[in-house]
């Protein structure tokens, strides 16, 4: 459905994107996660025939942007980062607006408003709107022509979680329709909700991708011992535990307490272990999380930085 | 003071410095519209009240004109101009804005003189007054019982088309059409573009050209109405009408509006900044607002700028507007001028496109 390939995008001298080759099947939705910075948006943005690469290709449905622009139109809908309706335009005439570009019936609006659960703000100017609703808005616009391919640039970013999952709601319905979805995100968890491939992208580069159990069992994502002690740790009082795979010491310290992570491939099997170490060594525990790995973690794993925590700066 | 308001204080003052663009507007185009207006145009040595006089005919050179005349050079007064022409040049000259003020006498006698003017004409208002007392003065200085105080007489302007109101309305609609596509169009575009929706609108099958026709309708039924609202207050309260042709004011007002949205696209190309765009259509707006004749005539200008005054599209459309107005023009006067804007429109519109940042 759509193939990248090597494609490389620079603005002056920042690389933006890098040698990046990628192919979406039809009906897969796809995430790009990846901080601010990541090189998302440019991604995304010339899947869109809205920046061009400054090397590579890109072809969907085999065509191509400088050859079949009305036609791509066609096929995709857009939903970009923070755009802006204008102000005293109602919800129902921005639509009736854009449906006019695709020569549409007004009946197709109706349905549209419907799918956004938007028909009770129809005379509402845009303004008006809470994030949510634009956010519901902006992605009526982009289904407005019933797309085959949906490209949605952080759909959710700055809405509360009530109104990220009406957003998702929305999309997960599309599922069934035979849609394509590649939408971009720093939240780890509507990757996780939404989409079966999940693109972990850093540095104008994809780091790894797959379903979320491949790219966990790939990465050797096994089980995390959290705790928190007065003392600080020592790495080796602890590499002897059973299934031990790395551990991070003083990761953090909070005044007298230090934060200390232990990578393990079964928590259960080393748990007598462990408790053993913390009597012997006296260590008192403030407190304490065991868990499965996710993808956050791998995040910062792979990158050394957090997924959300990232800067909200423009999206390089 | 406190050393939180300080930072706030450097914070906003450094913001403001290390914007190049905001800079130019905020001190060097002061500077620059200062110089244009305040040094080019304040040159002593060009005459600043024009004045019409009447003669008989151009060939007369009759002794009321040559005792004010004399009279002036003796004062040195370097800044008062006049121009002999008949009756019937005055009326037209004062109806195309080219005076706003012309003196009478019997030819006889210079102590009776008639000054026609609108009174409600601030500009010639100030012209009479400094005429008169500088008239005054000189009768003063003539040390001679017989000599006669020269007596002044009023003649307000009464025909329609002489008045103030007849020389405004005109300039209000030429301003209303640019400002309308100016700051509606140009600086609409670079909203859209500041809210991302110009890009957004642009990654749809939308035609670029129906976008900015669209654009360009919305804007002419807008100055339509404007204008429309203003012609018609003036025609009930001043009975204001147009003298010449129709069809005539159609072309024009439709080319103006042709010229200022082509001028409007130009300026609105590039930018996604409000501010620079502010600057930018300020540059456009302030300078023909001032120059083109809208309020008062640009004929007090200095000889050697009103040639490059009339290439200004505002100028083009103001004075096609009044002659349409005013003087009976007809097609075949305005159609240079028609040309001229819809050319400008053009050559404006094709540098803009050219040029144009859609995303």
């Amino acid at each position: 459905m759509i193939r990248v390939e090597k494609v490389s995008k620079y603005f002056g001298d920042l690389r933006a994107v890098d040698d990046l080759s990628l192919e979406i099947e039809k009906n897969q939705f796809v995430a790009l996660l990846g901080p601010n910075g990541a090189g998302k948006t440019t991604l995304i943005e010339m899947i869109e025939g809205i920046q061009k690469p400054t090397s590579g290709t890109i072809s969907i449905k085999g065509m191509n942007w400088n050859r079949h622009r009305d036609a791509l139109y066609r096929i995709l809908g857009v939903s970009l980062q923070e755009t802006q309706f204008m102000d005293k335009i109602t919800v129902e005439e921005i639509m009736r607006l854009f449906s006019s570009f695709y020569g549409l019936a007004s009946s197709r609006t109706e349905e549209v408003l419907e799918m956004v659960d938007l028909e009770s703000k129809r005379k509402t100017y845009t303004v008006n709107l809470s994030g949510g609703q634009r956010q519901r808005l902006a992605l009526g616009v982009a289904l407005i022509h019933n797309p085959e391919i949906l490209l949605l640039d952080e759909p959710t970013t700055g809405l509360d979680p009530h109104a990220r999952r009406e957003v998702w709601k929305i999309l997960l319905e599309l599922k069934s329709t035979g849609t394509t979805l590649i939408l971009t995100t720093h939240y780890m968890e509507e990757a996780q909700a939404l989409c079966e491939r999940i693109l972990i992208m850093f540095d104008g580069r994809i780091q790894t991708q797959g379903t979320l159990r491949e790219i966990l069992n790939r990465h050797g994502c096994w089980e995390l011992i959290e705790f928190r002690t007065e003392k600080p740790c020592r790495s080796e009082w602890f590499d002897t535990l059973p299934g031990f795979l790395t551990i991070e010491s003083n990761l953090t310290k909070e005044g007298n307490i230090h934060r200390t992570r232990i990578q393990l491939k079964d928590i259960a099997a080393a748990m007598p272990s462990f408790w053993k170490i913390v009597t012997e060594r006296n260590l008192r525990i403030e407190d304490m999380e065991c868990r499965k790995m996710n993808l956050d973690d791998l995040f910062v794993s792979l990158t050394g930085r957090h997924l959300e925590a990232s800067d909200e700066n423009e999206d390089g | 003071m406190r050393y939180s308001l300080l930072q706030l204080t450097f914070i906003h003052l450094k913001e403001f410095v290390r914007q190049p663009a905001v800079f130019f507007w905020g001190f060097l185009f002061p500077v620059a519209m200062a110089w244009v207006l305040g040094v080019a145009f304040s040159n002593q040595s060009e005459p600043i009240h024009r004045i019409g006089i009447l003669v008989e005919s151009k060939s007369d050179s009759p002794t009321a004109v040559q005792w004010v005349q004399e009279a002036l050079d003796k004062q040195n007064q370097l800044d008062v101009e006049l121009v002999p022409m008949t009756s019937e040049e005055a009326i037209k000259a004062v109806k195309k804005g080219e005076i706003q003020l012309y003196l009478e006498n019997s030819f006889t006698a210079t102590s009776d003189w008639i000054f026609h003017f609108d009174p409600r004409n601030k500009e010639a208002e100030r012209s009479y007054l400094y005429l008169k007392s500088f008239m005054m003065d000189l009768s003063d200085q003539v040390d001679s019982p017989n000599t006669v105080r020269p007596r002044f007489t009023l003649q307000e302007f009464q025909s329609i088309g002489t008045r103030y109101i007849d020389f405004l309305v005109p300039g209000m609609i030429g301003m209303g059409i640019m400002n309308s596509c100016l700051w509606g169009m140009g600086y609409g575009l670079v909203e859209l573009r500041i809210r991302k929706l110009l890009r957004r609108m642009v990654a749809s099958p939308m035609k670029k050209w129906e976008f900015l026709f669209g654009y360009f309708l919305s804007r002419l039924a807008a100055t339509c109405l404007e204008s429309a609202f203003l012609f018609g207050f003036v025609f009930i309260y001043f009975d204001s009408t147009v003298t010449g042709s129709w069809p005539a004011l159609l072309a024009v007002f439709l080319s103006g509006n042709c010229a200022f949205a082509g001028l409007a696209v130009f300026l609105a190309s590039r930018t996604d900044n409000s501010r620079v765009g502010n600057g930018l259509i300020n540059t456009a707006t302030l300078p023909m607002m001032i120059l083109s004749g809208v309020f008062f005539s640009y004929r007090n200008f200095p000889e050697w700028c009103i040639h490059i005054i009339q290439m200004l599209p505002l100028t083009r459309l103001v004075d096609s507007l009044r002659g349409i107005f005013n003087l009976a023009y007809t097609m075949n006067d305005c159609l240079s001028s028609i040309v001229v804007m819809l050319s400008t429109g053009l050559v404006f519109s094709l540098l803009g496109l050219k040029v144009f940042r859609w995303h």
